[in-house]
């Protein structure tokens, strides 16, 4: 059996620069072998642990699998793309970086519609009034499905959105959105607003730990090593 | 083991239906949360296509397609639904009675008969269940609510966590949150109650942030429901309704005992529900035939968060698990879900027959 640990990061970006810059203060120097295009690295002097650089949704899905380790990504994309992720989540360290908020929000012209209460009530007389259920727009099918559930919303319909969501209902392909958002200027400049109650994930970049990746007691304490050493940079405890 | 012989005597015709469906209608009337639990795909010219979660809406689409007035069906089969953890396949067989008026009539010939389906099953100690949202409904207007604050209590009904989120709300008086302020040349109209002209201005906002034309709400609905909540934020409910609502949707008896209960309850909250508890007792009472290892319990706060389910609704259970065994009611809104024209009665029950990958198992 191995005894490296995998761990994924992202490969682009400013969620990719935080990362390495983050686990460089922690220690931890993430070096790529045979330059900058390898989705391969290393971490010097720290043989036990490889690096896979990957998109932060793949990282989401190959944590969920077990296919990797550890892995720096939002809790936005492990709550999404990982099927019962409180199951599959051994630990979760928040970051400090990648801050959005998965949103539920409406057009500002709904005057009528402030809370989460005010669209239940335009979900249950929408397939009267307009022939078909009220639709939402979103990437998060997880994520809204839970959170609409937990608000004992069921009629509706989701419309699945893979880019320029919060154009959605002013082109008539939806009636609201459920998106990420972190100052909230993309919604405003669409006229669209939050609901009062609509926040449904304060997300970050969190070090997630993989429940059904192989673990052996060497593995493990590799993982343990590298989360107290990213822990004493944040300053913040883990959670789960 | 088939039901066939039992839904045979009282007239159903079994039907063999497609496994394969177009995933609008299940999607229509059910809403997102089958859609989670079922199983979609796409046909050839990219249409959506699912497996059957259940029976209750083929045997209502066939229903439509053959022009039929009224039919007896019955159908035993498997269902394909997601679950975290379990069977995906699910047998279950069932009967459903569509298009005859006699609604308290086939109500009981159905209770009785998803008993004897139970039975049959090898059952022999169950529980049922038994409620009615019509009660509910002259409880509400009995209450003299408004009518927003009625249609949310409604929709709540057989939805234990959000009836109860909304009952405390109603509770504590929190009924009336602050409002976020409008736009002044919104604020004006809004406030002298003008519909018409808060719909124009609505109107001219729409246009200018470039919605497209009748894409969804349009301006006149949504300047009456604001002026409607406006008037419900102006208007208080009171801890004491709250108390008869709660009193209410805990009250659980034996069918026979109804009478007597809603004459307590009259005494004590001053609600009078005796002429539509009357009409629900005279049908209690045709359920009642007396059967040895069956207790039947009417639950007042008993109800299926679906908006088609119309009446009377029940499920049997195993009495020392708990485990559901059936379950059926009154949908009296589906068909016309589904594209009839007029509004059709219907009314079934779905008896489980446990899943495939128990069978699987057992046969290890």
């Amino acid at each position: 059996m191995s005894e490296t640990i995998t761990l994924a990061i992202p490969s682009k970006g400013r969620l990719m620069e935080e990362t390495e810059r983050l686990l460089g203060q922690a220690g931890y120097e993430v070096t790529r072998q045979g330059g900058a295009r390898k989705y391969r690295g290393q971490v010097s002097g720290r043989p036990e642990i490889d690096i896979a650089f990957l998109s932060a949704s793949e990282i989401a899905r190959e944590l969920g699998q077990g296919r990797v380790h550890l892995g720096v990504t939002g809790l936005d994309l492990v709550q999404e793309t990982i099927p019962a992720w409180r199951e599959r989540v051994a630990a979760l360290l928040p970051l400090g970086f990648g801050h959005a908020d998965v949103v539920i929000a409406v057009p500002e012209l709904w005057i009528d519609v402030a809370a989460m209460e005010d669209l239940d009530d335009v979900a249950a007389g929408f397939l009267a009034r307009h022939g078909r259920r009220l639709r939402i727009a979103t990437k998060y099918w997880n994520i809204t499905q839970h959170f609409l559930e937990s608000h004992g919303m069921a009629l509706y319909r989701i419309v699945e959105s893979l880019g320029a969501t919060e154009g959605a209902p002013a082109a008539g392909l939806a009636d609201v959105i459920v998106d990420i958002t972190s100052t909230g200027s993309t919604l405003k400049a669409n006229h669209l607003k939050v609901l009062a109650d609509g926040v449904i994930l304060r997300s970050e970049a969190h070090l997630t730990t993989s429940a059904d990746a192989p673990w052996s007691a060497a593995q493990k304490k590799a993982a343990a090593e590298l989360s107290a050493a990213l822990q004493e940079v944040v300053g913040r405890p883990a959670e789960g | 083991m088939s039901l066939r012989p039992l839904f045979e005597a009282a007239g159903g015709r079994l039907l063999e239906l497609p496994v394969l469906y177009a995933a609008d209608p299940f999607l229509e009337t059910a809403g997102e949360d089958i859609r989670r639990r079922m199983f979609v795909t796409e046909g050839p010219s990219g249409e959506r296509l699912a497996l059957r979660p259940d029976f209750t809406i083929p045997v209502c689409l066939h229903h439509l397609a053959s022009g039929a007035p009224s039919g007896r069906y019955f159908y035993e089969g498997l269902v394909f639904r997601r679950h975290d953890r379990g069977a995906t396949e699910r047998a279950e067989t069932g009967f459903e009675v569509i298009g005859e008026g006699e609604r308290s009539a086939v109500d009981a010939e159905l209770v009785a008969m998803a008993v004897e389906g139970v039975r049959r099953t090898g059952l022999a100690e169950m529980r049922m269940r038994i409620g009615d949202i019509g009660l509910f409904t002259a409880l509400l207007a009995a209450l003299d609510l408004p009518p927003a604050w009625r249609q949310r209590l409604r929709r709540a009904f057989g939805a234990e966590a959000k009836m109860q989120a909304l009952l405390s709300r109603l509770a504590a008086g929190e009924a009336n949150g602050a409002r976020p302020a409008l736009p002044p040349e919104l604020a004006e109209a809004a406030a002298a109650h003008d519909a018409a002209a808060l719909a124009e201005k609505l109107a001219e906002r729409f246009e200018a942030e470039g919605y497209q034309p009748y894409a969804g709400r349009g301006p006149e609905e949504i300047a009456a429901r604001f002026l409607e909540q406006q008037a419900l934020y102006e208007a208080s409910v009171g801890p004491e309704k709250v108390r008869v609502l709660e009193a209410f949707l805990a009250m659980e008896t034996a069918p026979q005992a109804l009478g007597e209960r809603l004459e307590e309850f009259r005494r004590a909250h001053g609600v009078d529900l005796s002429q539509a508890g009357a009409r629900l007792a005279r049908r209690l009472a045709k359920l009642q035939r007396r059967r040895e290892g069956l207790d039947i319990v009417f639950s007042a706060g008993f109800g299926r968060p679906l908006d088609y389910y119309t009446g009377l609704v029940f499920d049997i259970r195993e009495r020392a698990s708990g485990r559901v065994a059936a379950g059926g009611g009154r949908y009296d809104r589906l068909l016309e879900m589904l594209g009839a024209e007029a509004p059709i009665p219907a009314a079934g029950f779905t008896i489980e027959l446990g899943s495939s990958g128990q069978s699987a198992e057992a046969a290890r």
